[in-house]
């Protein structure tokens, strides 16, 4: 019996019950929600000038455009790559009037998108249609713009000649949820 | 149970830190365009008038280049036979787009001494017209109306429409043209055009 205690004793157990356990360490590493967007082509109805810009510190695009007259039009496109760690899907879109601009030309610019050239629809019908759809990890979307001024011959003789004026177009993304 | 907890506990901070639910992350970029609006713009002038006196005869050419009010005046009095006059006039896209005529109220009226009526191409008293001022060049009414109407101003390079009209009678001794009266208008409206620039010396 001492044989047998002295035994249990040098093993370290001796008359405490035994136990055991165990830990779990969890390191979680938060995602990244990012897109990178580049500029692609633009063109404008003859005798017109446009030009595109994107800068290298944001997302954000710019253009200028130049003579624009009644039935001309503007078209470009870019792309939005998904950068993030997760999907992502187009949750807002819409276009806005800069502040100091006047209101009044604003209603005679028609502003069309399209995921294909051609076949442009309002902010609302692309977005309703862009809802809910996934861009995956580093997929790409290129969407097609499409201004025309004046589209259905509405201004009087020489209205808004040598105005300017500045709209903004924003589209926000969002984590891809479903 | 101890367990059961603590894996809940790290789900819920996993979803958390995936920012699902309570909040979603976003990204938003803007495109802003400013556009500057052309101008609509044409100069009417008046060039020459060949021969730009006469011993006999009384040409007048007149034009008015007034904003709202653009007209070309044109007359000529005493012509008589193997004589012409030649009136030109131009137009000059000073504008930020293609500008391209359109020609209407076309009124010709070509009438004998006794007052019976003249054809224009009769062969003896005609009026022509021309874009270059060219020997052979000149047309009649019909013919220059289609040409000057697809003929559209660019804004570079040549950007002047040169017109010429030409009023003349025939080297004949028939007296039956005498003191025949020409009497010409029309209307020339430009508006702006996204067509290709014509060459306008042809």
């Amino acid at each position: 019996m001492n044989v047998l205690m002295l035994s249990v004793l040098l093993m370290g157990v001796g008359y405490a019950n035994w136990e055991g356990g165990f830990e779990v360490s969890a390191t979680v590493n938060a995602g990244v929600m990012a897109i990178d967007v580049d500029k692609g082509l633009i063109g404008a109805s003859r005798y017109m000038s446009a030009e595109m810009t994107d800068y290298s510190d944001s997302n954000d695009i710019s253009i200028d455009v130049n003579d624009i007259y009644p039935g001309g039009t503007i078209t470009y496109d870019f792309t939005v790559k998904n950068m993030s760690t997760m999907g992502i899907e187009l949750v807002d879109l819409y276009v806005s009037l800069d502040s100091e601009s006047d209101s009044g030309m604003y209603d005679y610019f028609e502003v069309g998108f399209s995921l294909v050239e051609g076949d442009y629809k309002s902010s609302d019908i692309f977005l309703a249609e862009l809802t809910n759809v996934e861009i995956g990890l580093l997929e790409s979307v290129k969407i097609y713009v499409e201004v025309v001024f004046d589209p259905n011959d509405e201004i009087e003789t020489n209205e808004y000649e040598r105005q300017d004026i500045t709209f903004i177009i924003s589209a926000l993304y969002e984590q891809y949820d479903n | 149970m101890k367990k059961s907890k603590f894996v809940i506990g790290v789900l819920v901070l996993a979803i958390m830190l995936m920012g699902a639910g309570y909040a979603a992350w976003s990204e938003q970029f803007t495109v802003t365009a400013t556009v500057n609006a052309g101008e609509f713009d044409y100069t009417l002038a008046k060039e020459n008038m060949t021969p730009a006196t006469h011993l006999y005869m009384t040409p007048t050419f007149d034009v008015d280049n007034t904003a709202d009010s653009k007209s070309v005046t044109i007359g000529l009095g005493n012509l008589y036979p193997d004589q012409d006059v030649v009136y030109q006039f131009s137009i000059t896209n000073n504008g930020t787009m293609g500008i391209i005529p359109t020609i209407s109220d076309y009124s010709l009226l070509m009438i004998k001494g006794n007052g019976a009526p003249l054809n224009e191409e009769n062969g003896t008293l005609s009026v022509m017209y021309s874009l270059t001022g060219a020997s052979g060049s000149y047309m009649y009414y019909g013919p220059f109306k289609a040409a000057l109407e697809n003929n559209v101003i660019g804004i570079t390079g040549d950007t002047t429409q040169d017109v010429y009209v030409k009023i003349a009678m025939t080297d004949t001794e028939d007296q039956t043209f005498e003191q025949s009266t020409v009497a010409l208008s029309f209307k020339v409206s430009y508006q702006q055009s996204d067509l290709p620039a014509a060459d306008l010396d042809q």
